[in-house]
């Protein structure tokens, strides 16, 4: 006989999958964090190539600064606190594109967050975002709402940095470079990597936060120049 | 502020719908801003722009990721926050033309991002059109069945659409145009109705 989940576990994980659903409409399609610069440079990469970038992005650059930025955040306990985050998420993202495409994300995260889930702290941090005083990058507003319902920090971090590899992965598809079924074994290739990360980022203190993967910058800092692209990062 | 979405196929004429309808909007006293959602590139919004009939500033493009269905109906993200974006730089708008992608017939907008919404399909696409009953020419505020001159020289007939129009909208407004000649009037006219409520009693 299998054992059944309490209905708190049950609640928590409902909570967890809407955060991870792609169809939650905070307009990450429309980015491709560099995917789509990558590929144009290399036209005949293959899926394990594709693979080997995310799992380097996850690794070197999304988990030791999103993910390490959303545990930060989980165990805020002010908006003032929050805002600092914010402000020092943006500071590291060197790239437009990436802090374009991380707080177009995290304002429309925020705006939705509110009609979720009452929590003052929620309130007041969204407060700030509405008005421009804090940035609202994406990991910061993922943080703030998975400890309001309740998601833990390591569970909010897995979701946040799985969602990452699986918008990467859905970017080439959309650009016809990847089947979906091939996507979805990549994705499921790249647990270890999304496992690995979510160590990373749960072990990055606020003062070690960083981003050293270097191609994927290049080509975030070159999204955005082209005058033709399908994405807006 | 009214938000009026305008979708239908590649090169149906919603672009020119635009730039035929902001002469009017403006006589009207209406402030107004456009956001286009190019598939690509940024022609659209660069077209309208250098109309010279808006100001540039009142002209956003948005990049969809390769989803103009997305970006209207399942995730208007991107579009809320070109509209907000605008709004914050250059204050409150009465009225945002929200122009999809080129897409098929079964693009519609939600209404999280629109008020009301036009389709466009255009004769050379086939007179056939109407009866593959596409949710948006089903489903919109106003269809306009465009290029209307061109019906003749591609074997659409005109009242073979009337006719198939009429039992797939009954009580939904349908416009024949030919906007590249002008035929903006009568839009603009039905949209004073429809939504501005131009024609009700003082």
């Amino acid at each position: 006989m299998s054992a059944q989940l309490p209905n708190e576990a049950r609640r928590v994980a409902l909570a967890g999958l809407q955060l991870a659903d792609s169809s939650l409409p905070i307009g990450r399609f429309a980015h491709s964090n560099g995917t789509e610069r990558w590929l144009s440079e290399n036209p005949s990469a293959s899926s394990t190539e594709l693979e080997q970038l995310v799992s380097v992005s996850l690794t070197e650059a999304i988990a030791p600064l999103d993910g390490a930025a959303l545990n930060a955040a989980h165990r805020a306990e002010t908006a003032t606190e929050l805002l600092e985050l914010d402000a020092l998420l943006t500071a590291h993202k060197s790239a437009s594109a990436s802090r374009a495409a991380s707080q177009s994300c995290g304002r429309q995260l925020a705006q939705l967050a509110q009609r979720l889930v009452q929590d003052e702290l929620l309130t007041d941090y969204c407060a700030l975002v509405d008005s421009r005083q804090s940035e609202g990058n994406l990991a910061i507003v993922e943080g703030v709402l998975a400890r309001a319902t309740a998601i833990p920090a390591e569970m909010a971090v897995l979701i946040s940095l799985r969602s990452a590899a699986s918008g990467m992965l859905s970017a080439a598809v959309r650009l016809g470079r990847l089947t979906p079924s091939l996507a979805q074994v990549s994705l499921r290739t790249l647990a270890g990597s999304v496992d690995e990360a979510t160590t990373i980022a749960l072990a990055t203190k606020v003062g070690e936060w960083h981003s050293t993967a270097a191609e994927l910058e290049i080509c975030l800092l070159a999204s955005g120049r082209e005058e033709i692209s399908f994405f807006a990062s | 502020m009214l938000r009026i979405g305008i979708g239908g196929p590649v090169g149906s004429g919603k672009t020119q719908l635009i730039e035929r309808l902001l002469p009017a909007i403006g006589e009207a006293g209406i402030k107004v801003a456009v956001v286009t959602n190019d598939l690509v590139t940024k022609e659209d919004a660069e077209r309208v722009r250098q109309s010279g009939l808006i100001n540039p500033d009142h002209v956003v493009g948005v990049e969809t990721g390769a989803c103009p269905h997305t970006a209207i109906r399942e995730d208007p993200s991107a579009n809320l926050e070109a509209i907000d974006n605008l709004e914050r730089s250059c204050g409150p708008f009465d009225l945002f033309l929200i122009e999809s992608g080129g897409d098929n017939l079964s693009a519609t907008f939600t209404t999280d991002l629109v008020d009301y919404w036009i389709y466009v399909i255009d004769t050379a696409a086939g007179d056939d059109i109407p009866r593959k009953r596409g949710m948006g020419i089903v489903q919109c505020d106003l269809l306009l069945v465009n290029k209307t001159d061109l019906a003749p020289h591609v074997g659409a007939s005109l009242q073979r659409m009337r006719e198939d129009l009429a039992v797939i909208r009954p009580s939904r407004p349908t416009l024949f145009t030919d906007l590249r000649a002008g035929g903006a009037k009568d839009v603009f006219d039905q949209l004073r109705k429809d939504i501005l409520f131009a024609d009700l009693p003082a």
